[in-house]
């Protein structure tokens, strides 16, 4: 098993428009999405999953409706709207800003003293 | 925004899908997950297990989604109303009080509102009813004719414009003769008003013979005569054909009073010489008429106004004589509630202290309700302990709390609407069965509308607001630990309750105090002295015109009649006037002067030589009128006390001349002085009055007056026979007791009284029900103590004396409150007196005792209990 990362508080709903806005697909496949693109270092708690699909849902970022799924199950598919495209775009702007300023921040060499 | 409130009205009206719909997905996921661990070798039920674990708690979970969706506080609240329910259902004799309490409140506003509505908002019955517009003048709504034509003609901004003459006018139909209200209106009022007919047509031109009947006058006059159309009405001096009758709901546009017939104007002026002569007579017009206008769509009130006002202009300019001084300008304002600007002013006083008497009634009950629910409050600390103790927030606590008021007056709302609708239906009933003059009809449509119910639910939310707030702070802040382990509760502060409770008393007081006068003006007018002869009498009313008769002819019919009256078995005297005092529609007056002294015009009554003696006034100096005052010879006057002292204060009266008349003043001698009367109403202080002679001021119109020796009304049919006899012309508006006219007389301040008196006594009641439940509460929670006092050796006296004094000590000081709010509202109360004075002592001597009888009443019942505690029993109580 590798080392898992626990998840930063706020990144869940990132995650989760990430793993949508590839293909329609059920809350499962999302947790499975996660764990494959990040070979199992993200882990999710499974039930949380859920709140927030509800919640995006809710802001209008995702739609979701009924299907069958890959073993002939009804399931819940979910998929991004116009503005969860959107809210992807500015969020994955924005984390990555973050990501690189920390990146510069923590590569600083100390100054010689 | 949009979608968050699609997918939380989604979760609200599909609940049950979206919970089917939550558990099926979540199911999904854990059987996708547990296939998932059995390919890698697990067993099915050690997968299943795994599957859940890795999961978590699926409720918490579940719950989590649905706050997600914006459905916890809906669910919170569901669940607040069902408690609230529930604990309502637990104490029922509370909830019924309380409920009670508030449908009182609200009931009495909500009818009270409905009135307000009739006068002031509600829109005429006629589509496109928002464009009506009226013209006044200072609130004057009445105009000259020429003017009329001149706004009508010029104006570029009233699609029509139309005039309309109230007037009283006799409607004659099978023979009987009644008297209703007229409106001679021009050929395009009803298309200014958009008003259609029931049955038949309006009429279009103001110069035929015809008219249009109201649809009440229909039923009343002509029992729903389904051939009406083409009959004919006569009213005043001409016949009509009937074309038409008008829609129910439509009255015209002089409510209170509903029009019964609507004639061409042309038609009604072509009757009088008087007003076919002044018509267009700019100096001294008359007759004056209503001027309704229709806008034209989409444009603006204030922009009409400046264009009547620049013709107004044009107008003063063109006949610069016509006027003495600037005019004020002229209003235009669209038409809520009764179109006359008078009518909605002289009701402004009377509504506003229905307003505030109302408003002090709903204040009681929710105080009331307030107090009751700090009572309840303090009695389930425990449970709100408990709930505080088991995680409740104070902010959860304090919307239950609210749920429940909520509750509370939801129910009282509607109550308070079937209150309403009851005392609205009652009221109609009493106003219809009043007649108001003669038989002249009163329209008030006291129906609900949807302005009422907005004003219901708005003071219902008040009302929760009101009662809910100040118990739900207080009960909803809660110490856990003392009552959960079993400690007596922290005593209770009852500062708060006792400021409530003086503030009830006060309130009741003041509305006492206001019914109590009232009540006292009418005794005071019942048992006035009008200063002439009531009993056993009884007045005739009867009119008689053209073509029939001429002034001679008439003068010489009314002499055979009274002659004829006089010889009838049983009757002792019998005279004529034209108008009997003390009428509601007002008396007949004229201009008064002297060499040296002029005044406003004076009261004026036109009597025959028989009048004084059968009314028994005295005559006091010179002589009476006599048969030989007549048409053609010098006119004469007699004077009352009041007015011989104004103008003669020194000098002899007999002798001395007076002008009478205001514009064509003529010369009278007085030739006596008589007793003052009591004219335009009994609590009057005495007016100057005059008399003029019969003969020599005579219309068609006279009041027969017949003294019988025993009882009048075993006299009426062979009086009614009598007039008739004379000439089958003759038209009879009225017999009956003189006593009834006078009762009449002052039946507007009955009515108001007795509403008054109504509220004033339900204040009382609820401020008593209040006053009781607290002192018993407060017994109640003092009981501990109370045992104490008397273990250490208090008599059971002092105990009741205790509790007593407490509950009058409260009780005096809501007393002086309510004098001292009494006598600041004493300038508005004095409108409606008649002469009492606001501040009459009897009055509030009686209505303070009245309380104060009724506080020991209600603190009787709590004392005795508390001189009742076993000192035993109540210190084991804890």
């Amino acid at each position: 098993m590798t080392e898992s990362a626990n998840l930063l508080p706020g990144t869940l709903d990132l995650l989760i428009l990430k793993a949508v806005s590839l293909e329609p697909m059920h809350g499962y496949g999302v947790l499975l999405r996660i764990g494959q693109i990040s070979q199992g270092a993200l882990t999710i708690e499974q039930g949380a999953l859920y709140p927030a699909l509800y919640r995006l849902e809710h802001q209008g970022l995702l739609k979701s409706e009924w299907g069958t799924s890959e073993n002939n199950r009804r399931a819940k598919y979910y998929r991004l709207t116009p503005s969860g495209r959107r809210r992807l775009r500015e969020e994955t702007e924005s984390w990555n800003r973050l990501v690189s300023a920390m990146g510069s921040v923590l590569k600083a060499i100390p100054e010689e003293s | 925004m949009f979608s968050r409130l699609r997918s939380l009205w989604q979760g609200l009206w599909r609940r049950s899908e979206f919970e089917q719909g939550m558990d099926e997905e979540l199911n999904f996921h854990l059987e996708a997950r547990t296939d998932d661990l059995m390919r890698s070798g697990l067993s099915r039920d050690e997968a299943a297990r795994r599957a859940r674990v890795e999961f978590g708690g699926v409720e918490a979970y579940q719950d989590r989604c649905r706050e997600a969706r914006g459905l916890h506080l809906f669910d919170d609240i569901l669940n607040d109303l069902r408690y609230g329910l529930r604990m309502l259902r637990k104490s029922p004799g509370f909830t019924f009080l309380a409920v009670m309490c508030l449908a009182l409140g609200i009931g009495v506003n909500t009818s009270v509102f409905t009135l307000l509505d009739f006068v002031y908002l509600r829109p005429l019955p006629v589509p496109g009813a928002q464009r009506l517009t009226i013209l006044s003048r200072q609130g004057n709504p009445l105009f000259p004719i020429p003017d009329y034509l001149d706004y009508r003609d010029r104006n570029q901004v009233f699609t029509t414009l139309a005039a309309s003459f109230p007037t009283e006018s006799s409607l004659d139909s099978n023979g009987e003769g009644h008297i209703t209200s007229a409106e001679a209106v021009s050929a395009n009022y009803a298309a200014a008003m958009g008003v259609s007919c029931s049955l038949g047509r309006w009429f279009t031109d103001e110069g035929e013979p015809v008219a249009v009947i109201s649809y009440n006058a229909w039923q009343r006059l002509f029992n729903s005569d389904p051939n009406i159309l083409g009959k004919l009405v006569r009213s005043e001096t001409q016949w009509y054909t009937v074309i038409g009758v008008a829609p129910p709901e439509f009255s015209g546009i002089y409510a209170p009073i509903s029009t019964e017939i609507w004639i061409p104007l042309q038609m009604w002026t072509r009757q009088y010489p008087e007003a076919v002569k002044r018509m267009s007579d700019r100096a001294h017009p008359w007759p004056l008429v209503m001027i309704v206008g229709r806008l034209k769509p989409s444009l603006p009130v204030s922009q009409a106004a400046a264009i009547v006002n620049a013709i107004d202009g044009q107008i003063r300019h063109e006949h610069p004589t016509t006027t003495t001084g600037a005019l004020a300008p002229v209003t235009v304002e669209p038409i809520h509630g009764a179109p006359n600007p008078n009518s909605r002013r002289e009701a402004v006083p009377f509504i506003t202290l229905l307003f505030l008497v109302v408003g002090a009634v709903l204040l009681i009950a929710c105080v009331n309700v307030s107090n009751l629910l700090l009572a309840r409050g303090a009695v389930r600390q425990r449970e709100f302990s408990l709930r505080a103790a088991l995680g409740a927030s104070r902010s959860r606590l304090l919307r239950q709390l609210l749920t429940e008021t909520l509750l509370l007056t939801l129910l009282g709302m509607l109550g308070g609407i079937f209150l309403g609708h009851m005392t609205n239906r009652l009221l109609n009933g009493l106003l219809q069965s009043l007649p108001f003059e003669a038989q002249m009809v009163l329209h008030l449509d006291l129906s609900l509308g949807s302005r009422v119910f907005a004003f219901t639910l708005g003071t219902s939310a008040l009302c929760t607001l009101l009662c809910g707030l100040i118990p739900a702070w207080r009960s909803s802040r809660v110490d856990v630990f003392p009552v959960l382990k079993g400690e007596s509760l922290p005593k209770e502060r009852f500062r708060l309750r006792h400021v409530s409770l003086v503030a009830q008393v006060a309130l009741s007081l003041v509305l006492l105090l206001c019914a109590g006068l009232f009540l006292r003006s009418i005794q005071r007018i019942q048992t006035a002295d009008p200063g002439f002869a009531i009993k056993n009498r009884l007045y005739v009313m009867t009119y008689i015109s053209a073509p029939e008769f001429t002034p001679v002819t008439g003068l010489q019919f009314y002499d055979h009649v009274v002659e004829r009256l006089r010889n009838l078995p049983g009757v002792h005297s019998a005279s004529l006037t034209r108008f009997l005092p003390l009428m509601a529609i007002g008396q007949e007056t004229d201009c008064v002067s002297t060499a040296g002294f002029s005044s406003s015009p004076f009261t004026l009554g036109v009597i025959d030589p028989n009048f004084l003696g059968t009314m028994q006034i005295p005559l006091i100096e010179g002589r009476n009128f006599s048969p030989a005052d007549s048409s053609s010879s010098p006119p004469v006057v007699l004077v009352n006390q009041t007015l011989a002292r104004r103008f003669w204060p020194n000098t002899g009266v007999v002798g001395q001349h007076l002008q009478l008349g205001c514009n064509n003043p003529i010369v009278a001698e007085v030739v006596g002085v008589v007793r003052d009367t009591k004219v335009r109403s009994l609590g009057e202080i005495p007016q100057p009055h005059f008399y003029r002679p019969f003969a020599q001021r005579y219309t068609g119109l006279a009041t027969l007056i017949v003294e019988a020796t025993s009882d009048p009304a075993a006299l009426a049919p062979n009086v009614r026979s009598a007039v008739q006899a004379e000439s089958d012309g003759v038209r009879i508006y009225a017999l009956e007791a003189l006593v009834a006219h006078i009762e009449r007389s002052y039946w507007m301040v009955r009515a108001e009284s007795s509403m008054l008196f109504l509220f004033g006594i339900l204040a009382l009641l609820l401020a008593a029900v209040g006053l009781y439940g607290i002192m018993a509460f407060h017994v109640a929670q003092r009981t501990h103590e109370i045992g104490v006092r008397l273990a250490l050796g208090a008599q059971s006296r002092d105990v009741y004396r205790l509790f007593l004094l407490e509950g009058l000590k409260t009780t005096l000081l809501g007393i002086l409150l309510g004098v001292a709010i009494s006598a600041g509202f004493s300038r508005l109360l004095a409108r409606f007196l008649s002469g009492l004075s606001p501040t009459d002592p009897f009055t509030y001597v009686s209505t303070a005792l009245l309380w104060v009888g009724v506080a020991l009443l209600a603190c009787y019942g709590p004392a005795r209990r508390a001189m009742r505690v076993d000192p035993m029993v109540a210190l084991r109580h804890e």
